[in-house]
């Protein structure tokens, strides 16, 4: 762990209540957390916790009800939709269950996508595709489609898109749940590596005792309360 | 941007409702494409009938040839005028005599309206030797009732073949020439010598129009400021371009308009399977569309992204439709012509003006059928969009 002791995250009071029915359904209830930066946490707890809620308000795709919400150095509530997504491209990386790759572009496109929100040149993008599918360990799988490639395979690509535009963060929201025990092996130490040998800071939420483990904190939320 | 090779694939992925789609709107981009074809084909053969060079005299406020006349003595007084050109002491004017008649078909559908131009030598030799080609046969004597008839006009009515003979006003008019006018309005129309003419349909006296060549196309300024000072004959002067394309104006308008109410009768269809096709594609990329969201592209850019999308399946509609329009480019068709009620045989004519129009129009299609879709999908919500 390299952290700083400077937060990157930093929540107050967060809450977020779901209406339905004309039912509120409390789903975060007075969240407190800091996450170091440098830091790679991992949240766990029971289906319907409000772990994904949570990870998805750090993130800046949820809106929250109330409560402030400070994520690289930005109070991501205040900022209009526009300028979260531009928050976002330059902020976040994120990796999803099922990897969520675009199924008609290759390995490589795919990884190019956040950078085509830069100013970066073709030729420099190029370049930080091919040392993230490096890393990754997929420099041979360049030109294949995610049909072409197995659920592990994928999930490295995303992986490397999460990475390639060197975000802030990392989001993973049970980036092994849908893998078998080896590629799920192999993304744990992955993201073990990143954040070792590079600083970055993960934020990982999942199910799986296991795999959280390879985090370096490890933090319970229950019934919209963190423990 | 969202890489346009995304969309392309995309596309591509789901061939065949998107194939359905660009056939449909091909069919609505060619019925445009002919329609227009249509009347820039009448345009053109009324507009190549006159020539800016030229000036025809009508009488004051009349709109054709059918409901002119011009007094002998006026035709003599304007020819005479300084602004007409001169050959050989001669004018260089045709005064010609315009009578419709009705001829049975050799198909025998019944009688159609067909023009009957009375001629002098000197005006077909000073002026319309040029234009009015003979390419077979030989030009009518005068004093005869021999004609010529235009190529258009050739084995459409009965009698009409060189060396037959047309019946009409109790007479015979053998068939000895014919003459080829460039695809002109006057291929379709019977020549004759114009006294004979007159006297077979009693029209003696007048004649229907004088065209003459301007001694140069600046003069004509002056030549109509003298027809318009002068209160003897009742007569007015324009250039002769301008004259056949306002004859023109009401078929073109005609088939305009209706050719445009068909064709946006059946864009509703075609812009509607369009609107059909990307809403099932937005439906069916939600979860492309939330990742894209949450890697930073904003509303706008996914916005701009399937309105692309859709402007691509109408392009390639525009390019078969306007593919298929054009195989009918030289395509001849047979209308009657509005300004003087006889037969006219067009030609449609594909060119650059129907292929960007037709463009247009499948663009315009294509903007309209994928607006809301795109609409949707800039709207998709991050959150379930992006979850399993
Ligand atoms: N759009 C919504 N409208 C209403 N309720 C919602 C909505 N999204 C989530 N919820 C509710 O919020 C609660 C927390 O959901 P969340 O997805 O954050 O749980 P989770 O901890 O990630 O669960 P899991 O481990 O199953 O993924 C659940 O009870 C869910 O039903
Ligand atoms: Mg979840």
């Amino acid at each position: 762990m390299t952290t700083n002791g400077k937060s990157i995250v930093e929540i107050r009071n967060l809450r977020k209540v779901y209406t339905r029915d004309r039912q509120e359904v409390v789903v975060l209830d007075g969240i407190n957390l800091d996450i170091a930066e440098g830091a790679f946490e991992a949240l766990m707890g029971p289906s319907g916790s409000g772990k994904s809620t949570l990870l998805n308000l750090i993130a800046g795709i949820d809106a929250p009800t109330a409560g402030t919400l400070r994520v690289a150095g930005e109070d991501v509530s205040q900022l209009s939709e526009g300028q979260r997504a531009a928050w976002r491209a330059r902020h976040i990386g994120f990796i999803f269950q099922f990897y969520n790759l675009l199924p008609v572009l290759s390995a490589e496109e795919n990884v190019e996508m956040p950078l085509l929100l830069t100013s970066l040149s073709g030729a420099e993008r190029k370049k930080r595709v091919h040392t993230a599918l490096g890393l990754v360990g997929l420099s041979d799988r360049m030109d294949h489609t995610p049909k072409q490639l197995s659920g592990g395979q994928q999930q490295r690509v995303a992986i490397a898109r999460a990475l390639v535009a060197d975000p802030t963060i990392i989001v993973a929201d049970e980036p092994t749940g849908d893998l078998d025990r080896k590629s799920a092996e192999e993304v744990l130490q992955l993201l073990t590596t990143l954040n070792k040998t590079m600083g970055k800071t993960i934020v990982m939420v999942t199910h799986d005792a296991h795999a959280a483990e390879a985090a370096t904190v490890q933090r319970r939320l229950d019934k919209g309360v963190l423990t | 941007m969202i890489p346009l090779s995304y969309n392309i694939r995309s596309i591509a992925r789901r061939r065949f409702s998107a194939g359905a789609t660009i056939l449909g709107l091909a069919m609505v981009v060619a019925v445009f494409a002919l329609v227009m074809m249509a009347a820039t084909g009448v345009k053109k053969t009324l507009k190549g009938t006159g020539s800016p060079a030229n000036a025809i005299f009508l009488r004051k406020g009349a709109t054709s040839e059918l409901v002119s006349a011009i007094s002998r003595d006026g035709a003599k007084t304007f020819a005479a005028d300084p602004n007409v050109a001169q050959e050989g002491g001669k004018a260089v004017a045709s005064p010609e005599l315009y009578v419709i008649a009705q001829v049975d078909r050799v198909d025998g559908s019944g009688p159609a309206n067909v023009a009957f131009r009375g001629f002098t030598a000197d005006g077909y030799n000073l002026l319309r030797k040029d234009t009015v080609k003979v390419v077979q046969g030989r030009l009518p004597r005068e004093g005869t009732s021999e004609v010529m008839i235009g190529k258009a006009a050739l084995g459409r009515y009965v009698g009409a073949t060189l060396g037959g003979s047309i019946k009409k006003a109790r007479r015979e008019w053998p068939v000895v020439g014919v003459f080829d006018a460039d695809g002109s309005a006057f291929d379709s129309e019977i020549w004759v010598d114009v006294e004979q003419l007159a006297q077979a349909f009693n029209r003696t006296g007048f004649y229907s129009t004088m065209t003459v060549k301007l001694r140069s196309p600046s003069d004509f300024p002056a030549l109509k400021a003298v027809v318009d000072a002068d209160t003897r004959f009742l007569a007015e002067v324009k250039r002769e371009d301008d004259y056949y394309e306002s004859v023109s104006g009401g078929l073109t308008a005609f088939i305009t308009i209706l050719g445009t109410i068909i064709a946006i009768f059946f864009s509703f269809g075609a812009t509607l399977g369009a609107m059909i096709t990307m809403y099932a594609q937005v439906a069916s990329r939600v979860r492309e569309i939330g990742t894209l969201r949450a890697l930073g592209f904003r509303r706008r850019t996914v916005l701009l992204s399937f309105i692309i999308e859709s402007l691509m399946l109408s392009l390639a509609g525009a390019v078969v439709g306007c593919a298929f329009a054009s195989l009918f480019g030289l395509v001849k068709f047979t209308m009657v012509n509005f300004g003087t009620f006889t037969e006219t045989r067009f030609q449609l004519s594909f060119g650059p003006n129907v292929a960007i129009g037709a463009s247009l129009f499948a663009i315009f299609m294509g903007l309209v059928g994928g607006i809301l879709p795109a609409i949707r999908a800039a709207r998709i919500p991050i959150v379930e969009a992006t979850k399993g």
